[in-house]
């Protein structure tokens, strides 16, 4: 970071006297730090850029693709509206996702709530085996699920992909929730259980609030996730009317009538660029929620 | 809702027993409608749902096939897998048992009645406890009150249920149904709907290990799928590390901005990701080959990742890419754990003379390893099961004349993949799942449990 | 997607037929022929119309109350089918209604076991004829019954024991056939070589190479997918490696010596075509003759659709010819195609199923084959000469002269694709000696058959 030369008696006062005087070295240092990020953004941004490059290109196969096309054509993006289903595939997916965020925040919080403020039979070996469970290979075993959804009426349901999804993500979901209620002071709560208050309007009135930022995180990314899941839409939706646009955007690349790379990318710079806001506009909440969920104490 | 002071009542078991006949009995007889009413509620679900689904008439000659309801005829398949082949008809199939179907519903029945169970002992202990309680001159209680207190003393296991229901059904049943399949004759010889299913016991366990060449490509994927899991964590987990101090530096101009950049990774989709990587490293069309003979740097086109003779340049490109698309994520939460690192500590530091550098050493890397460290095992079994990325990367490639079936960056999870759903050896793979599972699952648990976060659970 | 499996066209000697029932002739058609009065024989609970010779539509999907569904791949083609059925049947069923959803037709199969067991599963489904075998074993696909006599009369023996099973019934009804052969950029050959004459051997295509080829710049005289045994075997088989050379399934053929020489000759091309295996894909390969960049491709009737907007937009002529042959000088063989239409056994709608499967190999369902992809009906010759366009078709003629030195294999095991594909690769990427790269593949074999 920065030099190490300097005498140990002289750090604090060199430290606040850093803020006013930036001496060459600090200027070096400080190059080099930009440097370094300058090189990353590089590296980050690159391929992002060719395949938004993609979708302006014209032709439309993989090798006309390139980051800053000649003769740039919205040509892949019109075709995109005309041509397809774009938007109903759209409107589905962003029904999952809304679907799946609110169940996925609901039911981690409670879960999350529980696991770190009530002790109870079955505690630790619940929160083991939600873990553990989800490492099971599951490709295999879709046909279980398929057989589920078949008793109960959900095949081919936008719903009940979502219910899929929730039930997927709720054990990591629990586990941050409960990471970071465990940090929420406890002294609240216990005041509030003294007043005469129940569980549950504890948990509303009391923690549910100071849970925001936790519950804000799990809501961005469990929008997100529906988005791109492609093996279980294409085992459980079937008409039409129900895809998703994972699932058009790589009926669209595999089809061996169309070669469509183009179109592809432009269907997925659509559907990039909002999450990619979401995220850049949220970051705050993805930083203290990653960081959150791992907290311990 | 007794009023009754005096306790004349039957002895305690009776109840218990009422409730365990017909659920709900046993609280009507300690004149508890309410909670009757409660359990009888369930109890008539089921029956219903059995009889509803079922072919109960009067005088019938029953046999669980034909007659039985969800339940009945769900625990028959389970247990037989089917009696009846289907014949093919010029109108199509005739009837008959599709031992898939058979298995799948037989689990989803078995697992709702162990749910229902649970509210069945519930019924009896209550019956039993209660007139116990009353017989030993307890004073009555109300059914709302007895709720009420219920919903306080029990309220983690009823808030918990929706979820813990849906995960019973929507992971704890594909989970054992993967595993029951390793037990059954499941592969292209006897496919439904036409052909009967059935259980073979630890046969397919033995062929596994039958066959030398698999084991050999089991041997060499395992070994590189731990490599990879190891490496492709420690990379992203480092890439992330280092980005987020540099970020935190105060020196650093717009950290917003920066930020906002190498979030980028993690927002965009990650199977987008995977095929733009794919395509810029194309051998033929690829930018980054044409670029590096453009420049001169190589002589001729480099053939990322479907050279056999390098498959270690296909391996350590995929490993870069991996870093690429998993390094936000630690990024943002090593950021978040350096925010909450008190100044206090590095004031504390610099008064002892500590440099930059052995504030980082002494002070960050301890303070965000021990708080990342869970986090770490679950990345690794996630990289360690990371099918999205080597499937649509590399596909596997470059190819590996020692090993059947898969390349030299096929993890174990796309070596299955291809095995099993290329051949449609189903019961094999899912014997190797099974091994997977075991293999993770030991590791985890053996790391979770040093682990500081799930000592103190 | 493409299948492993391909296809011939119409008129073609194919070698040799595996296993595969031979045709058992439906009785009850013929029975009624005789009768001057409209006679119904019912046959297993389905309403023979003999006099029009097919299946009398039930009356839910005959009045559109549900429509009946189709799975295809191609959504174009659903479309021109559905209007030319509503077209030919506009008369006895003006109401009748359609549904498609779009499924892969190497999918199609599998999916339906799942679907057609949850009840949504097409009426019918296109698939390939290489995966009827599976459809039967499972019960996936139900037999065509009457409509036996008719297709028998209408297309070749071998198409029709393709998709028959061993109890003797057909299960699939065949309606295009392929093969891939030799395409080659006239244009540019033209320029290359100063004559728009294609290459019969490989030796007169290494001599364009020579000149052409510049690695450093992607210029490559010919492109195909060399990984895959389905293109590699029209090089194997020229060098006098047959597959299956008794007709026998457990005998594939990889331990013939000639193969291992075979395989010697097929390395010995990467030096005109060197680029690893998995690097030649089918994409890539066809997006580069399209784009006019190579004079010869190896490939199939499909891209033919990407080649005429390419040939158009980059103002190039191709011709189709048969592939080139190799050193020992045997005509090179390759893989017979045939995508097929299967009713499904779990259809409530038997008649309606096989009325329409059926129409996709009549006349009219084959012109609107042929406008919509331009692939070859699966039909006698004779019954060609009718569409419009088709005779006069240079594509479809190289397409049909290559056919006749294909082999129709019906109802291959999917592992001799996997192994073999296994081979090829092997050999191609160097990755062993051609003598272990065969040896490996009867290993190979022989594990996946014994499990």
């Amino acid at each position: 970071m920065t030099t190490t030369s300097e005498a140990p008696a002289d750090r604090a006062r060199a430290a606040r006297r850093r803020r006013r005087t930036s001496p060459r070295s600090e200027r070096v240092a400080s190059a080099f730090l930009h440097l370094e990020l300058l090189v990353v953004a590089a590296i980050v941004i690159f391929p992002l850029l060719w395949i938004v490059g993609a979708s302006f290109s014209p032709g439309t196969g993989l090798a006309n693709a390139s980051p800053i096309p000649e003769d740039a054509t919205l040509d892949h993006y019109v075709s995109l509206f005309t041509e397809t289903d774009y938007g109903r595939w759209y409107l589905n997916s962003l029904y999952v996702a809304t679907l799946n965020m609110i169940g996925s925040v609901v039911l981690s919080a409670l879960c999350g709530y529980v696991f770190s403020r009530i002790r109870f039979k079955g505690r630790k070996a619940g929160l083991l085996g939600i873990l553990i469970l989800q490492m099971f290979p599951t490709f295999l075993t879709a046909i279980a699920v398929y057989m589920l959804f078949l008793n109960f009426g959900l095949l081919d349901s936008l719903t009940g992909l979502a219910l899929v999804s929730i039930a997927a993500a709720l054990p990591y979901n629990t586990w941050l929730m409960k990471g970071y209620t465990d940090n929420l002071p406890a002294s609240l709560d216990e005041a509030a259980a003294i007043d005469g208050a129940t569980r549950w309007t504890i948990f509303v009135k009391i923690v549910l609030p100071l849970m925001r930022p936790m519950l804000t995180f799990v809501a961005i990314t469990q929008f997100t996730m529906p988005w791109m899941d492609f093996i279980l839409p294409a085992l459980l939706l079937q008409s039409p009317e129900k895809q998703t646009v994972a699932l058009g955007l790589f009926a669209m690349i595999e089809d061996v009538y169309q070669n469509a790379f183009t179109t592809f990318a432009a269907g997925a710079v659509i559907l990039a660029v909002p999450i990619t806001v979401l995220y850049i506009v949220l970051q705050r909440y993805l930083v203290t929620g990653a960081s959150a969920g791992a907290e311990k104490g | 809702m007794s009023t009754a002071q005096k306790t004349s009542g039957p002895p305690a078991p009776v109840p218990g027993i009422a409730s365990a006949l017909v659920w709900g009995a046993g609280q009507l007889v300690n004149r508890q409608a309410g909670k009757a009413a409660f359990f009888f509620a369930f109890f008539a679900a089921l029956i219903g749902w059995e009889t509803g689904t079922g072919n109960y008439y009067a005088g019938m000659d029953y046999d669980p096939r034909g007659n039985g309801g969800f339940f009945v005829k769900g625990l028959w398949g389970l247990f037989t897998l089917g009696t009846q082949p289907r014949q093919m008809t010029v109108t199509g199939l005739t009837d008959g048992d599709n031992s898939i179907v058979l298995m799948a519903n037989g689990l989803i029945a078995l697992l709702t009645l162990a749910l229902l169970a649970i509210v069945w002992i519930w019924s009896i202990r209550d019956a039993h406890a209660y007139r116990r309680a009353l017989n030993a001159g307890a004073a009555p209680e109300t059914s709302r009150a007895y709720f009420k207190r219920v919903w306080e003393g029990a309220f983690a296991y009823i808030v918990l249920a929706p979820g813990l229901i849906l995960m019973v059904f929507m992971s704890v049943l594909p989970v054992l149904f993967g595993i029951l399949v390793a037990f059954t004759d499941y592969n292209r010889d006897n496919l439904p709907p036409k052909n009967l299913v059935n259980w073979v016991g630890f046969e397919n366990f033995a062929t596994i290990f039958a066959v030398p060449s698999w084991t050999a490509t089991f041997i060499g994927v395992l070994g590189w799928t731990f490599v990879w899991a190891v490496v492709a964590t420690a990379t992203t987990y480092a890439a992330g590390f280092l980005q987020a101090v540099l970020l935190a530096n105060k020196k650093v101009k717009y950290p917003r901005v920066w930020r906002s950049v190498f979030l980028l990774p993690w927002a965009v989709p990650g199977i987008v990701s995977a095929l733009v990587f794919r395509s810029m490293f194309n051998g033929q069309f690829g930018p980054i080959s044409q670029w590096l003979m453009d420049v001169g740097l190589t002589d001729e086109r480099v053939y990322w990742f479907t050279d056999p003779s390098h498959p270690n340049l296909a391996r350590a490109v995929a490993l870069l890419v991996n870093l690429w698309l998993g390094f936000p994520f630690f990024m943002a939460l090593v950021g978040g754990v350096l925010t909450n690192i008190p100044d206090s500590y590095y004031e504390a530091a610099r008064m002892d003379g500590a440099g930059p550098l052995q504030q980082l050493r002494h002070i960050t890397f301890p303070v965000v390893h021990r708080t990342v460290s869970p986090l770490l095992i679950l990345a690794f079994v996630s990289n360690f099961n990371n099918f999205g990325v080597i499937y649509f990367l590399t596909q596997g490639g470059p190819d590996n004349a020692d090993y059947r079936f898969a390349g030299s960056t096929d993890l174990l999870i796309t070596w299955l993949f291809n095995l099993t759903l290329d051949n449609r050896l189903y019961n094999i793979g899912a014997v190797m799942s099974m091994l997977i599972f075991v293999i993770v699952g030991t590791i985890s648990v053996w790391n979770l449990n040093r682990s500081k976060a799930i000592r103190e659970l | 997607m493409r299948s492993n499996g391909a296809n011939a066209g119409p008129s073609m000697n194919r070698r040799h037929l595996l296993a595969a029932g031979g045709g058992v002739a439906a009785a009850g058609a013929l029975a009624a022929c005789g009768g001057p009065e409209e006679e119904e024989a019912a046959s297993g609970g389905l309403e023979w119309d003999a006099d029009a010779q097919q299946y009398v539509i039930e009356a839910e999907i005959a009045s559109g109350e549900v429509p009946l569904k189709l799975w295809f791949e191609n959504e174009d083609l659903a479309n021109a089918q559905i209007t030319a059925f509503k077209e030919a049947f506009k008369d006895v069923y003006p109401d009748i209604q359609f549904e498609y959803e779009l499924v892969a037709q190497n999918d199609a199969v599998n999916e339906m076991s799942l679907a057609g067991e949850a009840g949504n599963g097409g009426d019918v489904f296109m698939s390939f004829y290489d995966q009827v075998a599976r459809a039967i074993e499972e019960g996936t696909a139900a037999p065509l019954g009457e409509y036996e006599s008719v297709l028998k009369g209408r297309m070749a023996e071998n198409f029709v024991g393709a998709v028959t099973g061993e109890d003797g019934q057909m299960y699939a009804v065949p309606v295009t056939t392929e093969s891939i052969a030799l395409m080659y950029n006239k244009t540019l050959l033209q320029t290359i070589t100063g004559s728009e004459e294609p290459a019969t051997t490989w030796e007169d295509v290494q001599a364009v190479a020579a000149e052409y080829n510049d690695p450093a710049q992607n210029k490559w005289t010919i492109r195909w997918v060399p990984g895959e045994i389905y293109y590699s075997y029209s090089v194997l088989s020229s060098m006098g490696w047959q597959a299956y050379p008794g007709g026998d399934v457990a005998e594939p053929g990889f331990d013939d010596p000639a193969l291992a020489e075979a395989l010697d000759y097929y390395k010995g091309l990467r030096a005109i075509w060197d680029v690893p295996s998995a690097d030649a894909t089918p994409e890539t390969v066809e997006a580069e003759f399209a784009a006019g960049n190579t004079p010869y491709i190896i490939t199939g009737p499909w891209a033919f659709s990407a080649f005429d907007t390419g040939a158009a937009e980059n103002g190039f002529e191709y011709g189709v010819t048969p592939i080139p042959s190799a050193a020992s000088g045997d005509p090179a063989s390759s893989f017979a195609g045939m995508h097929v239409i299967a009713v499904s056994a779990y259809t409530k709608y038997p008649a309606a199923a096989r009325v329409f499967a059926n129409f996709l190999a009549s006349d009219a369902g084959a012109a609107a084959l042929y406008a919509t992809t331009g692939q070859i009906p699966a039909l006698n010759p004779d019954l060609l000469t009718g569409i419009a366009g088709l005779a006069e078709d240079p594509h479809v003629a190289g397409i049909v002269a290559q056919g006749a030195q294909a082999d129709l294999f019906p109802q291959l095991p999917e592992y001799f694709w996997s192994t073999a594909n296994e081979m090829t690769v092997a050999v191609w990427d160097d990755l062993s000696s051609s003598a272990d790269a065969a040896a490996a593949a009867v290993a190979g074999y022989d594990e996946l058959a014994g499990l």
